[in-house]
């Protein structure tokens, strides 16, 4: 009986039973036309309204964009200005010291020290303390600084003939 | 099955197009499915006017729907779900209203004939007593038997979907489109027993 039953479903699952076929064959009612009218006019209204709120939202969206665009502008332009000046801020500070190993190393040339705005030193004075350093019996010191003078001033010795006590 | 499998793509290819703003695409598909969704409700709800409303809120749903649709089942599968659902939620108000309003009007007022006037079954000469036998036990099966048939018939559900589109197992589905087409088969057998009784054994 069991079987019976399941070979009927099997059957009517394949969907050529008898008794689907009687099934087809009863009265096959359809929604009447104003029903499809009324449901068309929905679909209809619906993608007019998405459509027209389409270009709405094309608009509000390139007008965001441009919102957007006119904020970087304005956040990044004052920054670009102050970016333009490079120098680590330890030169600043060196600057302010015009014998400092920061600034010898950064800007060897009294030209590259005065073209950076830093304050350029005394040859004459320089050559003072290097001697003194001499007589103080800190030749290593005296040495180390003399080399720096060198390459500050490359052309002073030729050219003065001063470096004096300041060389062995 | 390729061929049906083709038209299971056609359908969901459809409601992407009319997704996209393709009106058009929204018309064959409301032609290909207003038919059997409407049988569907007719005679699961057994009540013309309420049938008509479910319709369109049918409809209205699957509209409001066409942005965010995704082909993960087949176009059926996803209309006949949301045509359950209303008729689940039109059941609740019934139930609700008839707590509410038990003296007011009697049950029988929600009954109406399946179809117009001119569709009715009994208005038509070359209807038979077999298929009036037939929609008659239709509407004496318990809701749950009744629309598991007419998910299969009209939805062209298989038991799987029927069991995913009404949320139960498919054992139990299986076993409501069973016991379904037990009692059918029987009312059939019956009328065509009185009919013709040498041809109960051929035709069944």
């Amino acid at each position: 009986m069991s079987t019976r039953r399941d070979d009927d479903l099997e059957e009517f699952r394949r969907g050529d039973s008898e008794l689907s076929r009687a099934y087809r064959r009863a009265s096959a009612p359809q929604p009447r036309a104003a029903l499809d009218r009324r449901v068309l006019e929905r679909a209809r209204a619906a993608h007019a309204r998405a459509a027209a709120s389409g270009t709405g939202t094309w608009a509000y969206a390139a007008s965001i964009a441009l919102a957007l665009a006119v904020m970087f502008a304005v956040a990044y332009a004052p920054r670009r200005v102050e970016r333009t000046d490079e120098t680590p801020h330890f030169l600043h500070t060196a600057a302010r010291h015009p014998n400092s190993p920061a600034l010898h190393f950064a800007y060897p040339t009294v030209a590259g020290r005065a073209a950076a705005g830093a304050e350029v030193p005394d040859p004459r004075r320089w050559l003072a303390r290097i001697a003194a350093l001499r007589e103080a019996g800190r030749n290593r010191d005296a040495d180390e600084e003399y080399r720096r003078f060198c390459t500050a001033y490359p052309t002073y010795a030729a050219t003065r003939g001063e470096t004096g006590a300041a060389v062995r | 099955m390729l061929e049906a499998m083709d038209l299971v793509d056609h359908d969901g290819e459809l409601m992407l197009r009319y997704g996209r703003g393709d009106l058009g695409a929204f018309e064959i598909l409301y032609a290909r499915h207003k038919g059997p969704l409407y049988r569907y409700l007719l005679r699961h709800v057994r009540h013309a006017a309420t049938a008509n409303d479910l319709f369109q809120e049918v409809w209205s749903r699957v509209i409001a729907a066409r942005g965010r649709y995704v082909a993960r089942a087949k176009f059926a599968t996803f209309l006949f779900h949301i045509a359950h659902n209303c008729a689940v939620d039109y059941h609740r108000r019934r139930h609700s209203a008839s707590i509410q309003s038990a003296d007011d009007e009697p049950a029988a007022a929600y009954l109406e004939p399946e179809a117009p006037a001119d569709q009715r079954p009994d208005r038509l000469a070359e209807f038979n007593e077999q298929q009036s036998a037939l929609l008659s036990a239709l509407a004496a099966l318990p809701a749950e038997q009744r629309e598991a048939f007419l998910l299969h018939e009209e939805g062209g559900l298989n038991v799987e979907e029927i069991a995913r589109v009404t949320s139960v197992g498919v054992e139990t589905a299986k076993s409501r489109l069973r016991y379904a087409v037990r009692k059918l088969k029987a009312a059939l057998m019956d009328s065509v027993g009185a009919e013709h009784p040498a041809a109960v054994v051929r035709s069944l």
